[in-house]
């Protein structure tokens, strides 16, 4: 099965997966940090324009720090987010699942020139379109990786119903597809969601009588989602 | 279609996760694609560059416009291949021209431009939907969002042009100087130069780069496209349901429930064939009955499975795993000339060598140094190791309070306990006589041996510890001393009393006040 995930085992037994992120959204997170540096350039020389040469000096002094360790600040203190990858919710960690540190920020970092070459980061593309983990080579270098931050779906499911127990006992990915079909049935169509409750009809309890399948499933979300009761 | 065997994993995403999917299945099938579309685009180009030579750069641009028909034989592929079938790229070239006809001329001119293209193209090429049904369509699949297909396409544009420069400024960077310094690298970028190789080859560098990228770029509309149905359509819980029903059908064989779903089944197939919604076109094509080819695929598939064990248990066998390492020292420099030179050099000026000879004094001390402290290091560290030179110890050993509810503490016991326990002895006092004499012994180890006696020790254990280090006159004595004292406090078995007084009698000449201390810690 073809995926973007990344499977990491931590020391408790448990399997991780992380969702790699790739190009399109790590180029947009590039742009928009590349825009914010501008700025903070155009700030900073209209400050230092005071101070005559002196402020030239000191603001190459300047662009020098903030092209190379903006990333790895706000990498290391924001959690492996730049203010670009916060905007398109992406971040980095090590390649085990851990946050980043310096060292391997560092090293990411520092290596963009590498990814520059031989010019406008084309190596960095090519690079990221080619790996199987959309590394580019400061990432290899560094062992980090870079991944989707999990995007929290809001149930919408506002169904007053009773709990429904299923009849036979349901392994972890079926309970989980009951659920999902609970909270995703309003984005559905009517047809669609008949359709999808059709599937499970001979299985599910005759003695309901008039009930449709799918608010038969409904309430066995409600039941694996804890409410045995009505409340 | 038929999701059961669809090759990747179905689960609602993220529009941008949806499109780094789209890279993936791009990178699973690269050759295939770029064969496609090589076959397919680098006649037309090769063609139209070499006739329309004296229109520059136009040529490339004209190439460009034409894009979304170059696209269409690579969607085909990877459509197909998601669900599990491989098409030949023979297959797929031979498809295009029956690809390009749908509706290319809006594709060409009013649609040209969209930025959704890679999202809308699967709606036309694989649901085939034309006019009204087709904005309706695309006004659903855009209702989850096409921000992602936006920037995808916005994205994918400068792609083209940092690879075209990039090339670029690589072969500048690695032309040697003297050739490069007549090249003036802007005119050349520009199309300024008329030479007609000059613009040829810019051109081409510029169909490379569209190249490199056009087939990542249809494969993540491709994804994106299934994305937006997935979510509309819940396709991760379609499968998941049918997943489940299989399972349960197994579970209870029963001829009713099977009958039921076989109905519902059926009923179900009709209802999806006559939905005018889902994609007649991949249907018809999918469900071509290739049952002739079926049997002999599946012995295919066996004997290939048979095969792949086979070599997979001999590529674990000991025959694979034989390794060997050799090493050898080459001078780097063979060249005895090389050395020459680099001694005469040395000696060229007299004050030079005497600032390296004093340096590299000062190196090899330095290093010596390090090497004598490391060493030293080395040993105070594992002097416990090293026999004989063990350091006095620098922490006192913890002395025991009691043990087994006998009071150690010198200071407890009278002057000459010996003789005290005579007495008592004299008394028929055996158990306190005993116990003075024990108590008596334990006191004097602790005192002036190295034995470390913990309060938690037996009597056993004391023993064990008094036999492995204590002066060896004392071993016999105190197995004496501690069998009759185990056996009077624990056993009640008094002892006779001549036995009792040759031990206080020998205790004395044993437990002498000044035995030197560097005795017992010598046979440590």
């Amino acid at each position: 099965m073809l995926d973007t995930t990344r499977a990491v085992e931590v020391p408790e037994g448990i399997t991780l997966s992380l969702p790699v992120a790739g190009y399109v959204s790590r180029a947009l997170a590039f742009l928009v940090d590349l825009i914010i540096r501008f700025v903070i350039f155009i700030g900073l020389s209209w400050i230092f324009s005071i101070f005559d040469r002196l402020g030239d000096g000191l603001l190459l002094l300047s662009v020098f720090l903030v092209e190379w360790f903006y990333p790895v600040f706000f990498e290391v203190f924001w959690l492996g987010q730049t203010p670009g990858k916060k905007v398109m919710g992406i971040l980095v960690v090590n390649d085990d699942g851990t946050p980043i540190n310096w060292s391997s920020s560092i090293i990411r970092n520092l290596l963009r020139f590498a990814d520059f070459l031989p010019a406008f980061w084309a190596f960095g593309l090519i690079s990221m379109m080619l790996n199987r983990d959309f590394k580019r080579l400061g990432d290899l270098a560094a062992g980090t990786l870079v991944i989707h931050q999990r995007e929290v779906i809001s149930p919408q499911s506002n169904h007053d119903a009773e709990g429904l127990a299923p009849k036979t006992p349901l392994k972890l990915d079926e309970q989980s597809a009951i659920i999902a079909y609970s909270d995703r049935i309003e984005r559905m169509t009517q047809a669609r969601a008949d359709e999808l409750a059709r599937y499970l009809t001979p299985w599910l309890q005759n003695s309901q009588g008039n009930q449709s399948s799918a608010l038969q499933i409904v309430r066995m979300a409600r039941w694996l989602k804890g409410r045995r009761e009505k409340e | 279609m038929n999701l059961e065997k669809v090759t990747a994993k179905i689960r609602p995403r993220k529009q941008w996760e949806a499109i780094d999917l789209g890279v993936a299945l791009a990178q699973r099938n690269l050759i295939s694609l770029y064969k496609i579309w090589l076959i397919v685009t680098f006649p037309v180009f090769l063609i139209s560059a070499l006739v329309f030579h004296q229109y520059g750069m136009w040529v490339v641009i004209g190439f460009w416009w034409l894009l979304p028909l170059w696209e269409r034989p690579l969607l085909h592929f990877l459509s197909r291949d998601l669900f599990g079938e491989r098409l030949s790229v023979k297959q797929c070239v031979s498809a295009f021209f029956s690809l390009a006809k749908i509706q290319w001329f809006a594709s060409l001119t009013w649609r040209r431009l969209s930025f959704t293209r890679s999202l809308d193209l699967p709606v036309i090429q694989l649901e085939g939907l034309k006019g009204n049904v087709r904005s309706s369509r695309l006004k659903v699949i855009h209702s989850i969002g096409s921000g992602a297909a936006v920037w995808l396409t916005f994205l994918f544009f400068f792609t083209k042009f940092t690879l075209f420069i990039a090339t670029i400024v690589l072969a500048y960077l690695l032309l040697p100087a003297p050739m490069a310094e007549g090249l003036d690298f802007f005119e050349w970028v520009n199309f300024e130069i008329e030479s007609p190789i000059t613009v040829f080859s810019m051109n081409l560098l510029f169909y490379l780069s569209m190249s490199f990228v056009a087939p990542f770029y249809v494969a993540c509309g491709f994804s994106s496209y299934l994305n937006q149905r997935t979510q509309l359509e819940a396709w991760d819980i379609e499968l998941a349901f049918k997943r489940l029903a299989k399972r349960l059908q197994g579970l209870n064989e029963h001829a009713s429930v099977r009958l039921s779903s076989f109905l519902v089944g059926s009923l179900l197939s009709i209802l999806v064939l006559s939905s005018s919604v889902f994609s007649p076109s991949i249907y018809a094509q999918q469900n071509e009955p290739q049952t002739d080819n079926i049997t002999s695929q599946n012995e295919n598939v066996n004997s290939h499975q048979k095969a792949k064990k086979l070599i997979i248990k001999i590529k674990d066998g000991n025959e694979f795993h034989h390794r060997e390492m050799e090493s050898l020292t080459v001078k780097r420099d063979k060249d005895t000339e090389i050395d020459d030179s680099f001694n005469s050099r040395r000696s060229d000026s007299g004050w030079m060598s005497l600032i390296s000879m004093f340096v590299s004094f000062i190196v090899e001390f330095a290093l010596w140094l390090v090497l004598a402290v490391a060493l030293i290091f080395l040993v105070v560290k594992y002097r416990h190791l090293i026999g004989g030179l063990k350091l006095p110890q620098q922490t006192k050993k913890q002395k025991p309070k009691t043990l087994f509810g006998l009071d150690v503490q010198s200071d407890s016991l009278p002057k000459d306990p010996w003789q005290v326990a005579l007495n008592s002895i004299e008394r028929n006092e055996f158990r306190s006589a005993l116990s003075l004499l024990y108590r008596a012994s334990l006191v004097w180890f602790i005192e002036h041996t190295s034995i470390n006696i913990r309060e938690g020790d037996t009597e056993a254990e004391c023993l064990q510890k008094i036999l492995r280090l204590g002066p060896k006159n004392s071993h016999q004595f105190m197995r004496d001393l501690t069998r009759t004292w185990r056996a009077l406090a624990y056993a009640h078995i008094a002892p006779s009393k001549e036995s009792l007084v040759e031990l206080c009698h020998k205790w004395p000449a044993i437990m002498a006040e000044k035995i030197d201390s560097g005795d017992a810690n010598a046979k440590v």
